[in-house]
C-alpha cells in the first residue's frame, strides 16, 4: 500500500518576492516538486511597446528595487547594439563602478540578513546578530559602502536615475568619488575577515552536477560584457542566447521557466557559475581570500554560493577602489546618437546571474518589442531538480524539518521572485 | 555609527524624514510624503529610501528620525497613524500592521534588528499611511494619495512648532 506524503510551505521566507513550495511523495520516492510562484505577472515587456527609448532606462530600474542597476544597464546595452553606440572608456569605467555597488549591497543583505542565519539555525537575521553582533555591524557597514556608490553614481538612493543611452546624464565630480574612498577601504577590510569567518561554517554536503552559464571577458571578471560561458557547452555571443536558451510557461508558475533549448536540461546562473568560470580574472585580493578560502575544483554545492558571494563583494570592492583611483572628470557624459530601426540584445551579470534583455526598435525611436529574461526565472527549473536531490535524505525527518532544509537550499539561490514573476509556502504530498 | 545626541532645546534638534517605498501604487506613500515636503520650507533632512534596513545608518544622525511607510490595513477612515517606537503599546501593534520590505525585512524587523546591535530607537517616530493597491508602475489611490497631504502638513506643522 503506498503512502502519501504532501508537504507544503505556504510562505517562503527571507527571499524577494511571495512563493511556496509543494512536494508530493508516494514511499520513499519523490514524486514531484514544484516551486509556486503566485505573484501576478507583471508584463514589463508589454508596458514598454510604444515607449521612447529614452524612457526605457528609467522604467526597466524600476522592474526590480533589489537590483534596478542591472535591469537599467542591459537595457542601455542592448539599446546601444541596436543603435550601434559605442560608449567612451571613461563611461565604461563608471557603469562598472554602478554595477560594483549594486554587487556589494545586494550581496552583503543576503550575506548577512538572509543567508548566514541559516548556518546557526537563526530564524531571521536578528537572531543572528544576537550571537556575532560584530559581524552583522560589518556587513551593515559594507553594504552602506555599495549604497553610497549607487547615491552618488545613480544620482539618488533609490532607482538610479543618471544613466542614459550613450553614457550618463552627468559625470561625477573626482571630489565626489573620492569621498567613496575611505568607506570603501574600509568596508574592504571587512569584507576579507567575514570571508575568512564564513569559511569556518559548516556547509552541508550537496554536490549536484550541473550546468553553470556565465558572462565570460577576456580580460575583467564578468559584469556588463562578454561572452556566455559554460561549464559544459562551447561559449556563444549574446545574440544567439534566444537560440540556445528557451522560455516555457508552466501551469504552476507565474514565472517563465528557462532550460536548454537544445538538450532540454536545466541551468544554474548566479556567483557560484560566475565564479567557477571568472576565477582567475578577479582582482588581487578577492583571487588571494579565493585561493585560501574557497575550493580550487568546480563547485557544484549550492550552500558554498554564501563563499562566492563574498569573494564577489571583495573583488567588487577592490574594482570600485580601482575605478575611482584611476577617474578623471570627462566633461563628455554621454555619445550622441540618432534614433534609428534595428535589434539589439546584450547579457549583463545581476547580483543573481546572468540577465538577458533584447530590444527592437523602430525607425523614430520608439520600442516596438522588448524581451527580458531575469536570473531567477533562468534558475526556477534548476531549484526545482535541486529538490528533488535534497529531499530522499530527508523523508525520515518530519514535514517541519523538511520544509526548513528546503528552504535553506532555496535561499541559496537568492531567488527574487517579484522580478521573476514575470516564489515560497512547502507542500509536501506524501502517498 | 554616531551615537544620537540629545537637544536641550529645539534649536539644536535636528530631525531627518526617511521616506520608504517603491514604485508600485500605494507603496510610494513614503517618497510622496518626502517629494510634498520638498515643495514647503523644511529645515528637516529629507531622504527617500527603498529599503526598510538601510534606516540603520541613518539612526545615530538626528535627534529625530520620523520614519515614513505605507501600511495595509488601517481604517478607512484613518488619514495616517503616528507610532512612537520607544513606546512598548505602539510597537506591539507596529509588529502586527503589514508594512511592505524585501526579503521579510520590513521597518519593524529592520528597527529590532537597530536595536539588537546598540543603535538608538528610541528617537524613532513612524508616520504609516494607508495602502491597498500596489500594482507595479501605478499610480496612488486617491485616498492614500489624499494621506500624503495630511501627513506631510501634519509634520510641516510639528516641524514649525516651538514645543515640539
Amino acid at each position: 500500500m503506498s503512502k502519501t506524503r504532501k508537504i507544503t510551505v505556504n510562505a517562503l521566507t527571507r527571499v524577494e518576492g511571495e512563493g511556496s513550495l509543494h512536494v508530493r511523495v508516494d514511499g520513499d520516492v519523490v514524486e514531484d516538486v514544484r516551486l509556486n510562484i503566485y505573484e501576478p505577472p507583471r508584463f514589463f515587456e508589454a508596458f514598454l511597446r510604444d515607449r521612447s527609448i529614452e524612457e526605457v532606462p528609467d522604467i526597466t530600474a524600476r522592474i526590480c528595487g533589489i537590483c534596478p542597476v542591472a535591469y537599467q544597464m542591459t537595457s542601455v546595452h542592448a539599446m546601444e547594439s541596436a543603435l550601434g553606440i559605442a560608449v567612451t572608456p571613461e563611461v565604461r569605467q563608471l557603469r562598472r563602478l554602478l554595477y560594483c555597488g549594486e554587487w556589494i549591497e545586494s550581496h552583503a543583505l543576503h550575506i548577512f540578513m538572509l543567508n548566514a542565519p541559516d548556518f546557526f539555525d537563526c530564524d531571521s537575521g536578528i537572531e543572528l546578530a544576537k550571537m556575532f553582533p560584530d559581524h552583522v555591524q560589518a556587513g551593515l557597514q559594507i553594504k552602506q559602502a555599495g549604497n553610497s556608490i549607487l547615491e552618488i553614481l545613480g544620482g539618488r538612493a533609490i532607482h538610479p536615475v543618471n544613466v542614459r543611452i550613450g553614457g550618463f546624464h552627468r559625470m561625477p565630480s573626482c571630489s565626489e568619488l573620492n569621498t567613496l574612498l575611505s568607506p570603501l577601504q574600509s568596508a574592504l577590510d571587512a569584507a576579507v575577515k567575514a570571508a575568512d569567518w564564513i569559511e569556518q561554517f559548516e556547509f552541508p554536503t550537496l554536490e549536484i552536477a550541473c550546468e553553470l552559464v556565465a558572462v565570460r571577458h577576456p580580460e575583467e571578471y564578468a559584469m556588463n560584457e562578454g561572452v556566455i560561458a559554460s561549464n559544459r557547452y562551447p561559449s556563444i555571443h549574446a545574440a544567439e542566447y534566444e537560440r540556445h536558451f528557451l522560455e516555457d510557461q508552466v501551469a504552476h508558475s507565474t514565472a517563465l521557466h528557462s532550460s536548454r533549448r537544445e538538450h532540454d536540461t536545466p541551468y544554474f546562473v548566479g556567483p557560484l557559475a560566475r565564479l567557477t568560470l571568472n576565477r582567475n580574472r578577479l582582482f588581487p585580493t578577492a583571487r588571494s581570500v579565493a585561493d585560501r578560502t574557497y575550493p580550487i575544483a568546480e563547485v557544484h554545492n549550492r550552500f558554498r554560493s554564501i563563499q562566492a558571494r563574498i569573494i564577489e563583494v571583495i573583488h567588487s570592492l577592490e574594482e570600485a577602489i580601482a575605478i575611482i583611483r584611476a577617474y578623471q572628470f570627462s566633461a563628455n557624459p554621454s555619445m550622441p546618437y540618432q534614433p534609428k530601426s534595428g535589434w539589439g540584445c546584450a547579457v549583463t551579470e545581476a547580483p543573481r546571474g546572468l540577465i538577458y534583455h533584447a530590444y527592437e526598435i523602430t525607425d523614430d525611436g520608439l520600442v516596438k518589442a522588448s524581451k527580458i529574461v531575469p536570473p531567477t526565472s533562468q534558475n526556477q527549473r534548476q531549484i526545482e531538480t535541486d529538490l528533488h536531490n535534497l529531499l530522499p535524505p530527508l523523508l525520515q525527518d518530519d514535514d517541519q524539518t523538511i520544509a526548513m532544509q528546503c528552504e535553506k537550499l532555496i535561499r541559496c539561490y537568492d531567488p527574487c521572485i517579484s522580478c521573476s514573476t514575470h516564489f515560497l509556502t512547502l507542500n509536501l504530498d506524501r502517498r | 555609527m554616531n551615537a544620537v545626541s540629545t537637544a536641550d532645546n529645539p534649536a539644536d534638534v535636528v530631525e531627518i524624514v526617511l521616506g520608504l517605498g517603491s514604485n508600485n501604487g500605494d507603496d510610494r506613500f513614503g517618497w510622496s510624503v518626502v517629494d510634498e515636503l520638498m515643495r514647503g520650507k523644511t529645515t528637516a533632512t529629507l531622504c527617500k529610501l527603498a529599503h526598510p534596513i538601510d534606516v540603520l545608518p541613518w539612526l545615530g544622525q538626528a535627534t529625530r528620525v520620523h520614519l515614513v511607510d505605507a501600511v495595509v490595513g488601517l481604517s478607512s477612515d484613518t488619514a495616517f497613524m503616528c507610532l512612537e517606537f520607544s513606546n512598548p503599546d505602539h510597537r506591539s501593534r507596529l509588529r502586527n500592521l503589514r508594512c511592505r520590505g524585501t526579503h521579510d525585512l520590513g521597518v519593524y524587523a529592520s528597527l529590532m534588528m537597530a536595536q539588537t546591535l546598540g543603535m538608538p530607537t528610541h528617537h524613532v517616530l513612524l508616520w504609516m499611511g494607508p495602502a491597498s493597491e500596489f500594482q507595479p508602475l501605478g499610480e496612488m489611490s486617491e485616498t492614500t494619495r489624499a494621506s500624503v497631504r495630511q501627513t506631510a502638513a501634519q509634520l510641516s506643522a510639528l516641524f514649525d512648532s516651538p514645543a515640539f
